[in-house]
Order: C-alpha cells, then structure tokens, then sequence
C-alpha cells in the first residue's frame, strides 16, 4: 500500500507531467530551482521571450535561454535541437529535414525550425562541407521573416563568422558591430573582440590590437568578462607579433599559457599562434613550426586557429626540407577548411 | 610490417612512460605522442632539446629529456633500412641512454634505460648476422661478423642478467605485502613489469645468440637455455600477452632442436584457445599454424593432409583486413609448401597440388612482406626457373657502378616486356579458342609468364633503385629521371604505391618538362586511387592528395592527355561529392578532341540526369518547374555530346545508359521517333545490342530497359502510324527480347507481366486521349497486339493480363447510359473467354496456372459477367467466391455492385440484395453476400476503411432512393423517408461526409429524395 507522501509525491509528478505536456518550457543557463519556466510562449523580440505563466506574463532574457521545447513541437525540431547543443550539426539536419508537415506548423514552431535549418547549414559551411554563401543568404533570409526572434544576435554572430571564414572581413566587422548592440555587456565585449579577430584576419594588426585593448579595458569583470578578456589578450599577442614586436608577444602568450589551463582550448590555440607568428617573424623557423604543431596536434578542434597553423605549416616545412609534410599540411588544408580564405590563399 | 616483440616492448614503455610523468606535463605528453604517431621523429628530438631549458614543463620531465630522446631514437630505427644509417642510429640513441645514466643516476627510469642498452646492443649483433648473411660476403668475413654478433649478444645478456638480479633484489626489498602503502604499490607493480620484460629480454638474446652460431652443439645448448627460460616465462606468465609469446617461442626452440612432437604440442595449445578475436593472439596463432606445417611436412612427420587441411581452416577464418598481414602471408606460403611437398612425396595429382601451391604463393608474391621474395623464389621452383633466379641473384651481387646496373637492367626489363605481353595477347585469345588441349597449353603460358612477371618485376626494381644509388653526381638529370619514372611504374606493379606515389609527385612538381614526367605523374595518381580503394579509413586524405596532385598535373600540362586523365579524375571526384557545377567546369577544360572527354561528358551528364530525376519525381504528371528543365537540358546536353563523342570508339556500358535517359526523355517528350532512332542505331543502338545478345551489354538491366523503352516507343508511334502492323511485329519481337532477358523465373515472370500491365496502360491511356478518328485505328493496332499475345503466350501471367486489357477496352467503351458498346461487349467477351480458358486451365492435374491466381481470375470473371449483363451468373460466380472466404471486402463490394448494377438494368428486387445482400448462412442471422447495409455497418468500425464506408453508405442511400421510385404509395413514401433519415443520420455522425467531393454527392441525393417527397431540395443546409 502507498504511504500517504508516496501518494502526494506521485500526485506531483503526475501534474507536472501531465502540464508539461501541454506548455512551453524555457531551461535558463542556470542551475538549481528556477531553472526551467513552464508557460506559454506569447512573444518574442531580439531580446527576451514573454511567458504566459498561469496567466501572469514573464519577460525572459534571450541572453539566459539555454533551450526551449514547444508544446506540440515536432519530434524533429527537439532531437535537432539537442543535436546542436551536442555540436552535431549535420545530425541536426536530418532531423530538421525528416520533419513532416512543416507548412502546418504554428509561427514559432515555423521560426524555429527556419532558425535552426539555417543556423546548422552556416555551422557545416564553417566546418567545410556546404557553401558558406548560400549559408549565409538562408540565415538573412532567416532573419529577414523573423525580425523579432530571440535568436537574432545568435544569427547575427553566426553571419560574422561566415563572413570572416569566406574572407568578407568587411562584412564580418559590420555583423559584430551589430552584435555590438546587444544589451548585455557580456555580448559587447565578445563584439569587440571578434571585431578584433577580423581586423587582424584582414591583415589590420594595428586597428585589431586597438580594439583588443578596448575590450581589456572594459571595466566589467564578471566571470564571463574575464574570460573574453583572456581571449583578447591572447589576441593582442598575435596582433604584437605581426606589428613585429615580437619579443613583447612571446612574453605575453607564455604569460597567459602559464596562468590558464592548458585544457582550454579557446584560449590555448590563439596563444600558439600568436606564438608561431612571433617565431615566424623573427625567422625561428623551427620554434614557428613547433608553435603551430601544437594547434595542429593538440588544439585542433579550434577550426580558424588549425586552418592558420596549416597554412603557415605548409611553408615552414617547406623551409625545413620537409616536402611531404608540407603535402600532408596542405592537403588537409584543403580537404578540411577547403572553404575558408587560408585553403584558398 | 610485422610486431616482433622488441617493437612492442619500446610501444609499451612509451605508453607506460607518461603515466610517470606530472599531469602538469600533458601538454608536451600529448604534443610528443602526436609527433611520434606522424612520424616526425627528428621533430620530437629538436623539441625535447628545447624542452630542457622551457619554464613550463617539470623537473620531472626534463630530468627523463635524455631518456625520452632515446627512445623515439629507437623507434625512428624501424623506418631506416640502410646498416650504416641503422649503426649511427644506435649510435646517437645509446649516447643518450648512457647520458641519462650519468646525469640520473637515482631516476626511476635506469633500470628500463639499462634494458634499452642492452636492446640496442642486439640490434647490432643483428645487424652483424645480417650483414654476414649478405649474398657475396666471403668466409673470413662471415665468420668474423657472426662472432662480434655472439660476442654483442653476450654483452646485452650481461646488461640483462645484471638488471634482472637488482630488479629482484628491489622486489624482494618490497616484499608481497605493501599495506595500503599506495606509492609502494605502484612501484612494485612497475618492478614486476620490468621483471617479466627483461626476463623476456634473456630468453629471447639465447635464442637470437643460437642463429649466430656455426657449432651444431653450441647452437642447440644455447636453444635448451632460450627453451628453459621461454618455458618458465610462459607458465608463470601465462596469462600475460608476454607468457603466450613465450609459449610460440618455447615451441620454435623445440622445432629448431628437432623435438618436432614437443613443439607441436605447444603450437596446438595456442591454435585451440578458444576466443581468438583479440589481433594480438590472432598474429600468434597463425605464427603457431605456421610452424606447425612446417613441423609436419618434416620427413619424420610427413602428415600433409592434416596440415593441409589445419591451413586452410586457419586461412577461411581470415579476415580481410588481414589479407596482407605478414603473419598471414608467411602462413600462406607454409601452406604452398606443404602442397608441393605432398606433390613431391606422393606423386599423385601432382598437377592440381603444384596448382594449389602456385595459387597460394602467388598471394604472398603479390603484396610487400617479409615473404615476397622467398615467395618469388618458391614460384620459380614450381616453374623450374630457379636456375634463372639464381643467375640473377649473382648478377645483382656483380653489380658495381651505375653503368653495370644499367647494362643488367636492359635484358631482365626486355624479357619483363616479354612476359607482360605474352600474358596480354593469350589472356585476350584464350576466349575464342574452344580445343581443350590448345586452351590447356595456353593457359600454362600464361601461367609461367606470370611466374616470369612476379620474379622479374622485383629485380627491375632493384636495379633502378641500385641504378639510381649508384650514379655520379655529373649524371645527367634526365637520365636519373628516366630511371625515376621507370621506377614510379615498377612500384606501381609492385603494388608499393606510397612509393610510386613519391616518384611521379616528384617528378610531376620538380620536373615537368622531363621526358615521361607526365606519364609518372599519371602513375602517381593511378596509385592514389589504388590507395583510395584499398585503404578506407583515410580516404578522406587521400582524396586531397588525389585532388592536389590531380590539380598539380592539370596545370602542369595544360592540353595534354596526361591533363585530361587528371581532369577526368577531378571530374569523378566532383560527381562523387555531388559539386557537378565543379565538374562541368573542369569538363570545360579538357580539350574537346581527347578521348576522355566523351567519358566524361556522360559521368557529368548522368549526374546531373540523376539530380533532375530525382527533382523531378513530385512533380510527376505535372509541369515541371523551370529551375528543373535547366537542369535537365545541361543533363542533355552532356549526354548528347558524350554520346556523339563515343560513336568513333565504339559503344561502353556508360553510353549505353546514358542513351537510354535520352531515349526516355524523347518517349517523355512524346518524340518517339527520336528514341526509336537512338535505340535502334545499327551500330550503337541499345535496343540493336540487345537483340543481338551482344557482350557490350554488360548488365542485364541495361537489356530489359532498352527492350522496355522500344516497346514504348513503338506503341508511342502506332497513333501517328499507317502502319501499325509492321509496329505491333517490332513490339512483339521486343517483347520476346524482354522475355528472353527476364527469364523464367518467378521474379522474371512478374518483372514481364508489369511490362505488359505498363504498356496496356500507355495504350489504354492513348486511346482515351486520341482524337476520335484516331481511336479506332488506334483500339484496333491494340486488339491486334492483344491477338497475337494471346496466341503466341502459354504464361497464366500473360494471358491474365490479355484477359484484363480486353476487359478494360471493353469496359472504355461505354454508351451515354453508361451500358457497354457492342464493341464494348465483344471485348468483354473475349476477356471472359480467357478468363474462363485459365480457370479451365487452372482446374487441371499439371495445371501451369499458379494456385495464387484462381481467386482473382474468379473475381475478374464475375465482374466481367456484370459488365456484359449477365447479372445473375455474375451473382452466382461472387457467391462461389464469397463462399470460399466471407470477409473479402473489395469481392462484396464488387458484389453489390453488381445486384445495384441489376437493379439499375430493371430488376427493383436487386436493389434490395444490393442493400441487404443475399444467401441466409443458417443460424448467424446475416447473409453470405453482405451488400451496402453490412458492408457500410463493418466499414464504419475502422477509420483506416473510411472512404470505403462512404461509397458503401452512399451507394445504400442510392438503393433506397432507386428502389423507393420503383414503388408506389405508401411504401414509396416511406422507402423515401427511411432514405432521408438514412443521408442526415450519416451527416450528423460524419459531418465532413468523406470530404468535398463525396460531401457534394450525398447532397445532390438528398436534394433528389427531397424531390421526391415534395420537399424543398435544401439538401444538407435544414
């Protein structure tokens, strides 16, 4: 026989089951109570979400969604979604294209499904294996239908990259400098900072370092802050390394290299190929290749820095009477990043 | 090459190694472990330097610098093949091993550092066998070599034993109980891992030390030591990878002592483990089944058929991956020796056993192993050509200079030409020689050419290579390129295409206006795709190299044919990764009088053919949107031009293809002349190729469509023809073409009849849509067709189908009240006849009518005997069936259909079995024969049979009205009524009423029964 809390708690969990079912539910990026908002999705802008909870409605920050399920969302669109966040994008893609009767679908179910469609094709264009181009006229397109989704500095961001990967380092400043506009200073400083990335991928060291700087001298110091911070900092050693100050950068990428974890990728990787610049600018041929074997061995996952650290490898090895390797860098250059600026260089 | 176990012990303590060193240290762990598995070993060594003075690694590691430089040392020696390169080599290696000792003296890593010490020193004692054994090396010489080799040998054994005392000592220290003491622990598990290691080390210096020896004696006291300490390590360590190594050697040193029986015994231990999955224990194993065979074709032993068979069971569980494993190959050639040995011994079936060992050892010839040579030689013994093997052994020893080997080169390459075109001219004759005796001696040509190719082909690559090392720096380059480009197309036969790889890259990047550079260059790209197919895992870079390379010969020779293979090659790639706007741009490139571009054309053409098919298939029956007809006109396009192209060269099995998407755009257009002119062309046509069975219509597929779309295209013609006799001849023929090419099978059977079902359909579809002075002619060129099956055809399926077009002629030709034409009639007629022939037929002992299609002849009969009027036998032939099984809905639909058809002709009771059906089943209250009342009842249960319900429900409402105007009265008004009630009961129920459509239906009989009660016609709107 059931206790009398074993009935309550099963009570519980049969309602929240069963209200499940039929609302929406936001998962914020945080953990613990409060974590999850069950409601209805009655609005949305570029900046937050309205929830209809029991009739009440609640703003939510774009910013703090981590994922959305919609009620009577098609089964596509959730295992799409978690495919995303599991960074398989073309796993993603089949989900999104085995779902059936799409045209029926209601307006945010619609702008989803168009969100992630594009958002997944610009992802797989990064990675090399679609057309950055036609990715990128889906995500404006995207935009285009859906001026007011909450998704909107996520595509915007995601154009950005498109842009720097295909070389349109014009474009891709103008798409952060939009990011830029984001109300959370957390977006800002990434803004900036990926500005940063494509000044200096258009051989703009000088105007690069200045925004790199801005962002060190932000004066938000949250957790996340500090991070873009440590980022930038990394960047602004690439930045010195090109500007020839070559000794100050090799300073400043150990310096960080010292004080981080080596598990950390996004830091990491930029730090080695600010360091093969350095190297490769002061002619130390073998410590510029050893640098960009690191991205390349290591930090590979970092698709920009690898694609850099194959390109200046291909030379190197050359230098180094190492032909084949040369071959083999190139090689995968091409057959990896073939749709970015350095395999095309 | 092959995991000798002093390469697997270097593995292990690599791996081991970094579970030593401070997770501080991951970073350059893991950078180090990635340059090792690429291969960058004088990489490795420069950053270790650099590592000895970098602020971000730890004492720890830096301390063990000397020590790790050592060891990729070491592992960079199995790549160098050189003895001189080799000895230096061990030289730099053994200088940082004693470094490291010097420097750390306390570091954990000395005892494993001794061991590696004494590892390098039999590396050199090796390498002085070796050396000895070298053809030419004269006997002073020899015997000096192999006494600093026993000499070496006793040198490391010393290192060995020395270390095995203090690691023993160390462990004795510990004891068997450490506590919870877990740094203890640690250390002890560490020690007994170096115990088992170096004991491993002695026991295989003993063995090694014995091939060094010349004293029968000596040699067998140093195997009984090996034995000794093999035994003790395989039964302590037996459940360690290195106790069952320890077991195959145990078992080789008994071989080697003569103790054939003791050795096998500990073989057969090893092949009858029972889970033989694991890659290490499977090399083990067959090393065990090797050494086995060769156990038992010793003369003591003599048990061929037992090895025999023990080899060939060991080789069906060969996996393909192991095809060229040198264990593998090494056992496949043991194999080839017992067959020749039993041939030698016994004499019988001399022939087929010296077959089986050619066979066998012609794959161990095939792919670079260890084995490849002696394999070679085995073949020249079983061609009695070892005398040729021999000379040429001693003519490589007598080569000195570059121009000696080029002078020895000339003949063996002359008679290389000879061998290979031998082998091509009779392989090409063979066919179309039918005397036996002549193919029998041919063939044994051809065998012995090839066992000329396999000896010959190696040799020529020595002497290039021999050649190539040999000459002066003032020799010419375009002479050394002529032996480069040589040597790129041995490799490639060789099937040592990494290397033939390197040659033509070389040649192609570095001299591309040398003579036969783009014929290497070729070579090289050949070999890239050989890699492609044979190496899955890394076809992802090997199609990059493919492309790079490909790309690099494109514009080396811009124009030349070498250009075009290399843009075809781009093209397929392009095609295959599905980028055909690329291919069409490198398809743009090749010159347009190349042979290849034809070829090309179509792969591009049937690509983009495939796209606009695949586009096209929702829009079937419907225009096709523009963006489509582009595609499909750049899809015509190339084909057209490929097809044209390859008129000169003669047709290939992808013209064939691509001319019969072009014929099935002409049948779809309705341009059936042109598809007739393209199947039908005297020399290339598919269709002309089909009928005469020719050997360029590779796939069978390729001969049913060809035949398939004639067909259609002569039925396509008969509306516009004068002559549709001579089209129905054409037709008929194909159609015995089609057969002929299905077979007669089941599959072939049906495959034929959907031919005929397709082929009434286009026709019956023609004469539906035919201008009316275009029907008659039209229906009859069909009755004919129809004729001429019916008398030429005994299949059932056949017939069935002439029964059903006759029916569905008749049935088309209707008279405005909706009753058959005379004509109508008569076709009917004649499918009734067929249909009752068949059920006839059906009813026979050795009936050909398949059991499976009496219930559906039955059936077509009775619907058939309802079209003609004939309602009443058509209402006894649906009971006959129903009777048979009740619940076959689609027969009690065609049942009542068939009494409501009766009514309509007159009868008003058949209304009335239309709606309530007929033939009372004693005590189940209801009738056999459901009609719409029942029917619509059991529909009404199940959504899936929705719309079925609807007809059955309407057709109901339908009776009642017809029957309630064929009365009078009161029991027309009340039939009336019950109608109404009937058609807004059904409304309010289903208020869709099964959709627009059948919802106007309803409606328009309400409004009808409103009529005629006097009412409003409102229909469903009150």
């Amino acid at each position: 026989m059931k206790t009398i809390p074993q009935l309550v708690l099963l009570l519980c969990v049969t309602f929240a089951t069963s209200s499940g079912f039929a609302q929406d539910s936001i998962l914020l990026n945080r953990s613990g109570r409060g974590s999850t908002i069950l409601g209805r999705i009655t609005e949305t802008s570029k900046t937050d979400i309205t929830v209809s909870v029991s009739g009440d409605p609640q703003k939510v920050a774009a910013n703090e969604i981590k994922r959305l399920n919609l009620a009577s969302e098609p089964g596509g669109l959730r295992s799409a979604r978690n495919s995303v966040l599991a960074g398989q994008f073309e796993q993603a893609l089949d989900s999104l294209e085995n779902i059936r009767g799409e045209r029926s679908t209601s307006g945010i179910i619609k702008a989803e499904i168009a969100f992630y469609r594009a958002f997944c094709r610009a992802q797989v264009a990064l990675r090399g294996s679609g057309d950055a181009k036609d990715a990128a006229r889906e995500l404006v397109e995207f935009l285009r239908e859906n001026r007011e989704s909450f998704h909107y500095y996520e595509a915007v961001e995601a154009l950005g990259q498109l842009a720097l990967a295909t070389g349109e380092y014009e474009a891709a400043v103008r798409y952060y400098d939009e990011l830029a506009k984001a109300p959370w200073p957390e977006y800002q400083l990434k803004a900036r900072s990926l500005q940063a990335q494509a000044l200096r991928a258009d051989r703009k060291p000088q105007e690069a370092l200045q925004r790199f700087d801005e962002v060190l001298s932000s004066s938000i110091n949250d957790a996340q802050a500090a991070r873009q911070k440590a980022i930038a900092s990394a960047g602004k050693a690439a930045c010195l390394a090109e500007l020839g100050k070559t000794d100050e950068a090799i300073q400043l990428a150990e310096q960080i290299m010292a004080s981080n974890d080596p598990t950390d990728a996004d830091l990491f990787a930029p730090c080695y190929i600010a360091l093969g610049t350095a190297y490769r600018k002061s002619g130390k041929t073998l410590d510029a290749a050893l640098a960009y074997l690191h991205v390349d061995i290591i930090y590979f996952a970092e698709r920009d820095a690898h694609a850099e650290a194959l390109f200046y490898l291909s030379d190197l090895w050359t230098e180094l009477k190492h032909p084949n390797r040369a071959l083999e860098a190139k090689t995968m250059l091409r057959s990896r990043y073939g749709g970015t600026v350095w395999a095309k260089m | 090459m092959s995991n000798t176990p002093s390469r697997r012990i270097v593995i292990i303590i690599l791996v081991g190694m970094t579970s030593l060193l401070s997770a501080d240290d991951s970073v350059p762990v893991k950078f180090l472990e990635g340059l090792r598995e690429r291969g960058y070993f004088d990489t490795a060594i420069d950053y270790l330097d650099r590592m000895q003075s970098d602020t971000r690694v730890s004492r720890d590691f830096k301390k063990s610098i000397r020590y790790q430089q050592g060891l990729i040392l070491l592992e960079e020696l199995q790549a160098i093949r050189d003895f001189k390169g080799r000895e230096e080599q061990l030289n730099v290696a053994q200088e940082r091993f004693e470094q490291f000792e010097s420097e750390q003296p306390d570091h954990a890593y000395v005892p494993l550092s001794r061991t590696k010490r004494g590892n390098i020193l039999v590396e050199r004692a090796k390498l002085r066998l070796a050396k000895s054994n070298l053809p030419g090396t004269i006997e002073p010489t020899k015997n000096e070599l192999q006494s600093e080799a026993v000499q070496l040998f006793q040198s490391a054994q010393e290192i060995f034993q020395a270390n095995q005392k203090q690691l023993a000592s160390r462990l004795q220290e510990i004891g068997s109980d450490v506590g919870n003491d877990a740094a203890l622990l640690d250390e002890r598990d560490k020690l007994r891992w170096d115990y088992v290691t170096v004991r491993q080390n002695i026991a295989m210096t003993y063995f090694e030390t014995a091939d060094a020896l010349s004293e029968e004696n000596e040699k067998k006291e140093m195997l009984g030591k090996a034995e000794k300490e093999f035994a003790e390590v395989a039964d302590k360590y037996s459940r360690f990878a290195g106790g069952t190594t320890a077991k195959l050697y145990r078992g080789i040193c008994l071989q080697q002592l003569g103790k054939l029986k003791e050795a096998v015994s500990e073989f057969k231990d090893l092949i009858d483990t029972p889970d033989k999955k694991d890659p290490f224990l499977r090399d083990i194993v067959t090393q065990a089944v090797r050494h086995t065979l060769e156990c038992w074709i010793d003369p003591s032993m003599a048990y061929f058929d037992a090895a025999i068979e023990m080899g060939n069971q060991w080789l069906d569980q060969q996996m393909p991956h192991e095809r060229q494993n040198s264990e593998w190959l090494g056992m496949q050639l043991q194999l080839a020796k017992v067959y020749k040995a039993k041939a030698d011994a016994e004499g019988k079936n001399a022939s087929e056993l010296t077959a089986q060992a050619r066979k066998n050892a012609l794959v161990v010839a095939r792919f670079p192993s260890q084995w490849q040579v002696p394999a070679r030689d085995f073949l020249a013994t079983l061609s009695g050509a070892d005398a040729n093997a021999a000379s040429a052994d001693s003519m490589l020893e007598n080569v000195k200079t570059y121009q000696e080997a080029i002078d020895a080169l000339k003949p063996i390459q002359s008679e290389h030409k000879l061998a290979t075109a031998t082998i091509r001219l009779l392989t090409n004759r063979l066919p179309t020689v039918s005397d036996p005796q002549a193919r029998s001696d041919m063939q044994q040509k051809i065998e012995e050419a090839e066992t000329t190719v396999v000896r010959v082909q190696p040799e020529c690559a020595k002497l290039l290579r021999l050649a190539l090392m040999l000459a002066a720096p003032e020799t010419p380059a375009e002479n050394l390129n002529q032996l480069r480009r040589e040597l790129c197309y041995f490799y490639y036969l060789e099937e040592q295409y990494y290397d033939a790889v390197v040659l033509g890259e070389f040649l192609t990047r570095y001299y591309p206006t040398t003579t036969g550079a783009a014929t290497a260059g070729k070579i090289a790209l050949a070999s890239l795709v050989k890699l492609y197919e044979l190496e899955p895992a890394n076809s992802q870079e090997i199609q990059g190299r493919i492309l790079a390379l490909a790309t690099l010969v494109r514009n080396q020779w811009p124009g030349e044919p070498e250009a075009a293979d290399a843009l075809s090659l781009l093209i397929n790639f392009s095609v295959t990764s599905g980028n055909i706007d690329a291919a069409e741009k490198y398809l743009a490139e090749i010159e347009s009088d190349s042979p290849q571009v034809a070829d090309s054309q179509l792969i591009v053409g049937q690509a983009l053919w495939k796209e606009f098919t695949e586009k096209a298939r929702p829009f079937e029956g419907q225009t096709i949107p523009p963006n489509l007809t582009g595609i499909r006109q750049r899809a015509l396009r190339w084909l057209q031009k490929g097809i044209a192209g390859r008129k000169e060269a003669g047709p290939s099995g992808q013209s064939l293809v691509a001319m019969l998407a072009v014929a099935k755009h002409h049948i779809d257009q309705g341009e059936f002349d042109a598809a007739i002119q393209l199947l039908d062309d005297s020399q290339a046509g598919p269709h002309t190729l089909a009928k005469s069975n020719s050997p360029l219509i590779g796939s069978p597929l390729v001969a049913q469509n060809a035949f398939a779309m004639a067909i259609q295209a002569y039925v396509g013609m008969m509306a516009g023809s004068d002559n549709p006799k001579s089209l129905i001849d054409k037709t008929l023929q194909s159609l015995d073409g089609l057969s002929k090419y299905l077979g007669d099978t089941p599959d072939g059977r049906k495959a034929l009849v959907s031919e005929y079902v397709r082929l009434a359909q286009t026709l019956k579809a023609q004469i539906q849509n035919a201008q009316p002075a275009k029907q008659r002619p039209l229906t009859k060129a069909f009755e004919m067709l129809l004729e001429r099956a019916a008398e030429s055809a005994n299949d059932p399926a056949i017939l069935g189908w002439v029964g059903e077009s006759y029916s569905g002629l008749g049935t088309a030709l209707r008279n405005t009240d909706g009753s058959l034409t005379s004509e109508g009639q008569a076709y009917s007629k004649k499918a009734l006849d067929i249909f009752s022939r068949l059920l006839e037929e059906a009813g026979k002992p050795d009936a050909d009518v398949p059991e499976n299609y009496v219930p559906a002849l039955q059936l077509r009969m009775a619907s058939t005997l309802s079209d003609i009027g004939n309602y009443q036998k058509s209402a006894d032939a649906f009971y006959e069936i129903l009777k048979f099984k009740e619940s076959q809905v689609h027969v009690q639909i065609a049942a009542a259909k068939n009494y409501q058809a009766w009514g309509d002709a007159g009868n008003a009771d058949a209304y009335l079995k239309a709606m309530s059906g007929e033939h009372l089943i004693p005590n189940a209250r209801r009738n056999l024969v459901w009609g719409w009342g029942r029917l619509s009842q059991l529909l009404g249960r199940n959504k899936q049979y929705r719309e079925l319900f609807h007809e059955a429900r309407l057709n109901l409402g339908v009776c009642r009205y017809r029957y309630a105007l064929t009365q009078t009265g009161e029991k027309q008004r009340s039939s009336l009524q019950k109608a109404k009630q009937d058609l807004i009961l059904t409304s309010r129920l289903y208020p869709d009423l099964g959709g627009a459509i059948q919802k106007e239906k309803y409606s328009q009989l309400l409004q009808s029964v409103q009529r005629a009660l006097g009412e409003s016609p409102t229909g469903f709107g009150k």
